[in-house]
């Protein structure tokens, strides 16, 4: 065992949250779009762009939460 | 589903202030009860400190050491800084599981509400705790990642990152406590056939038991994991 390395039990509680975050991120991205759209008539632009954006920071989290608990 | 109301039932005595209802909400009642155990069981256990400790004592000083110790490894030597934080919303998860295991009574923590309340106030701290160590203009460079021109793309994305944390602390706590909850309601209506009275004494108050632990932990651990992000900002980047 590295030094480095968690215990298990403490990399499996944080890789039980990988799923929520990363679901969580795309529904933020997404209403931070949705309401951009209604508050400066611009449908259905901003909405896409958020939308990616929300995609990208889940990955982006997906990846961090992985280096840190998933080696 | 039918109304279980708990045995505490406490009159809204607020309605004059504009809130509605006749009771205080079931999860208030409940939170409130929790704040009652923690206090009485801190006033009986620091009551009268000892070098030797008795039992209550120690028992209380293990339960610290135990945030402490976890502190001290997750965010390193000045972790203990945030241990009122961390102590105080882990003490109160783990006391409000529990109660669901009692009858009659329903944890304060298989309400949306209440679980929004702690992740809305972990998000918040650790975000004030790193403008603390940093500054707010480092705090908040270290947003914008670390090639410049990338920053207008990387800001709304490590920005809508940040703000998925509370959410996804506060869903699972509810999620997990509301439907551990749920599934004993409806076990405990068909007391009546026997058969689910024997499952819910083999299967579901360990199992119940075990995820207020597992929850309690994910959430403190958690919680240590964002504070530690944002207090060693500056030196995550970099590798």
């Amino acid at each position: 065992m590295k030094d480095n390395q968690a215990p298990l039990w403490r990399q499996l509680a944080g890789l039980s949250s990988l799923g929520i975050t990363f679901a969580a991120s795309i529904a933020i991205g997404a209403a931070i779009g949705i309401g951009l759209d209604r508050w400066l008539h611009t449908s259905p632009w901003l909405t896409i762009i958020f939308f990616l954006f929300g995609v990208a920071a889940g990955f982006t989290n997906l990846l961090k939460d992985l280096r840190r608990w998933g080696r | 589903m039918e109304h279980h109301p708990t045995i505490f039932q406490i009159p809204n005595f607020l309605g004059a202030l504009g809130i509605p209802g006749d009771w205080v909400p079931e999860h208030v009642t409940m939170a409130w009860l929790v704040m009652a155990i923690l206090v009485s069981l801190s006033y009986v256990a620091t009551r009268r400190l000892e070098g030797v400790p008795g039992p209550m004592q120690n028992l209380m000083e293990v339960v610290v050491e135990a945030f402490g110790n976890l502190l001290e490894q997750m965010i390193g030597p000045k972790g203990k800084r945030y241990l009122p934080l961390i102590g105080t919303a882990g003490l109160f998860i783990l006391v409000g599981n529990l109660l669901g295991s009692i009858p009659g009574l329903k944890p304060p923590t298989a309400n949306l509400n209440t679980t929004a309340a702690l992740a809305i106030t972990v998000f918040i701290s650790y975000n004030y705790f790193g403008i603390r160590e940093h500054g707010i203009i480092a705090y908040l460079r270290h947003f914008c990642g670390p090639i410049l021109w990338l920053a207008p793309i990387m800001f709304p994305i490590e920005f809508i990152g940040h703000l998925a944390r509370p959410i996804s602390l506060s869903i699972r706590l509810f999620g997990n406590i509301f439907g551990e909850e749920s599934v004993i309601v409806i076990l405990l209506s068909l007391i009546w056939l026997v058969i689910p009275y024997g499952i819910y004494l083999a299967i579901m108050m360990p199992l119940s038991l075990f995820t207020s632990v597992v929850q309690t932990f994910i959430f403190v651990m958690l919680s240590m994991v964002y504070i530690a992000g944002a207090v060693e900002a500056g030196h995550e980047e970099h590798h």
